[in-house]
């Protein structure tokens, strides 16, 4: 089970890769985006952790979305409302539960992935984000319902979440901004790919399973 | 005047309202015709348009002072008319 | 009861217009506008639209949202996604100014949600002159 506390540690080891990163994402993101990702992502997620600080929301539900609305609002460009997304709608399927258990988490993050391809219309190869959680969501929600849970696969979604972020890189860009530079798009790995990694290593950190 | 055969009658009628037919009066005639069976039809100079759609009456931009023909065909014509009489002709809200 | 939710990009365009359409109702109608960034400037506030969005859907029958221009129109999709579609929410692919006037008065009325919304959409085709 994930109580608000391992929602916090999660928010907290994710803000933590996006201000460590925040130069190598902004050069990934330069070299086919418009250079802003991880300015914007490490804003984003200070904002998120000033507001958690500020409000102390006391349920899984209301973390998640007081940190979407964060996003949604101090993130420029497409990420803000894909990353809002990802966290409202995980905060809606939360609901006011007080502990989340690895089923509603899957069914959380199914939900999330929904509304991301719901967002940006892209499919998996289409280099976006989509190209790693889908797979890492499918891989998730097939063993939790086989009764495996979270702490069990840690190491197999962080490797899952790794490879399918590494191998947008000969991929060419068909959706958003990096998709106008066409076959240029290709040899660079994917910023909002990368920082969905982030999204699923903080996850699987905040267990202390890893 | 009233030319009336047993479910039509043509009225002639000034407008009285001092707010004209504008935003308010067009939505309160709109909302009281609503339960209106019959067809109400406003005519102003040259144009012919349905009273229960607000934005055709706001559209024709009648004043105070002005003269609209009120056309009212079906079953419940003297209602109607006497909603239409009590927006057009009424001294305020 | 429905409710109306008029966006703009400019707070003084949201403002007037839900006072002009609160003045052509009488009745069971709750009408919110979201206008400008969260400086008050030309925008829109992607979080406010959210709020004010889940908001008059859990204190109306249904919301009718209705947007001015490309990101007030974006920020409403974005947040019917973000709240999974719920399905007494519907955009009205309609002109703001007529769109919301002839949303109010028909919500006003007690027709439903769909037929408010069609009533709206309805206004594309009105001639002006």
């Amino acid at each position: 089970m994930y109580d608000a506390n391992y929602f916090r540690r999660f928010i907290e080891i994710f803000a933590k890769y996006l201000e460590e990163n925040k130069e190598y994402l902004t050069r990934l993101d330069a070299a086919i985006g418009d250079g802003d990702h991880g300015i914007n992502m490490d804003r984003g997620a200070k904002a998120a952790l000033d507001r958690l600080s500020s409000t102390n929301p006391k349920t899984p539900g209301e973390i998640m979305r007081t940190v979407g609305m964060a996003l949604l609002s101090s993130v420029g460009g497409a990420a803000g409302p894909l990353y809002g997304t990802i966290f409202m709608r995980m905060s809606l399927a939360f609901g006011n539960r007080d502990k989340i258990d690895d089923k509603n988490l899957a069914t959380a993050l199914e939900q999330a992935l929904l509304g991301i391809k719901g967002l940006g219309k892209a499919e998996v190869g289409d280099k976006t984000m989509v190209d790693v959680w889908e797979p890492v969501v499918n891989f998730l929600k097939e063993n939790i319902e086989n009764g495996r849970t979270l702490p069990e696969i840690c190491e197999e979604v962080v490797a899952l979440a790794e490879e399918r972020m590494k191998a947008t890189i000969p991929l060419q860009a068909r959706k958003g901004r990096a998709s106008y530079l066409g076959e240029r798009s290709i040899g660079h790995q994917d910023p909002g790919a990368t920082s969905s990694y982030y999204f699923f290593r903080s996850l699987c950190e905040a267990i202390g399973g890893r | 005047m009233i030319m009336a055969d047993t479910n039509k009658i043509v009225k002639k009628i000034v407008v009285t309202n001092p707010e004209g037919l504008h935003a308010r009066p067009a939505g309160k005639l709109v909302k009281l015709l609503s339960g209106v069976k019959s067809s109400v039809t406003i005519k102003y100079k040259d144009k012919e348009i349905n009273a229960k759609s607000v934005l055709s009456i706001m559209a024709l931009g009648i004043n105070p002072g002005e003269e609209i023909e009120v056309i009212i065909e079906g079953e419940d014509v003297e209602s109607a008319l006497k909603i239409v009489e009590g927006v057009v002709c009424a001294e305020g809200n | 009861m429905l409710s109306i939710l008029i966006l703009s990009h400019s707070p003084d365009i949201a403002r007037g217009l839900k006072e002009m359409c609160l003045q052509m109702i009488s009745g069971d109608v709750t009408i919110e506008a979201v206008g400008g960034t969260k400086e008050g400037n030309l925008g829109i506030d992607a979080e406010l639209v959210l709020n004010k969005l889940q908001e008059l859907m859990a204190n109306s029958d249904g919301v009718v949202v209705l947007g001015d221009i490309g990101s007030t129109i974006l920020a409403a999709k974005n947040a019917l996604n973000m709240l999974g579609f719920p399905a007494n929410v519907c955009i009205a692919d309609a002109p703001l100014v007529e769109g919301a006037v002839v949303a109010s008065v028909e919500a006003s009325l007690g027709s439903p949600l769909q037929e408010v919304v069609k009533k709206a959409e309805e206004v594309k085709s009105l001639n002006k002159l």
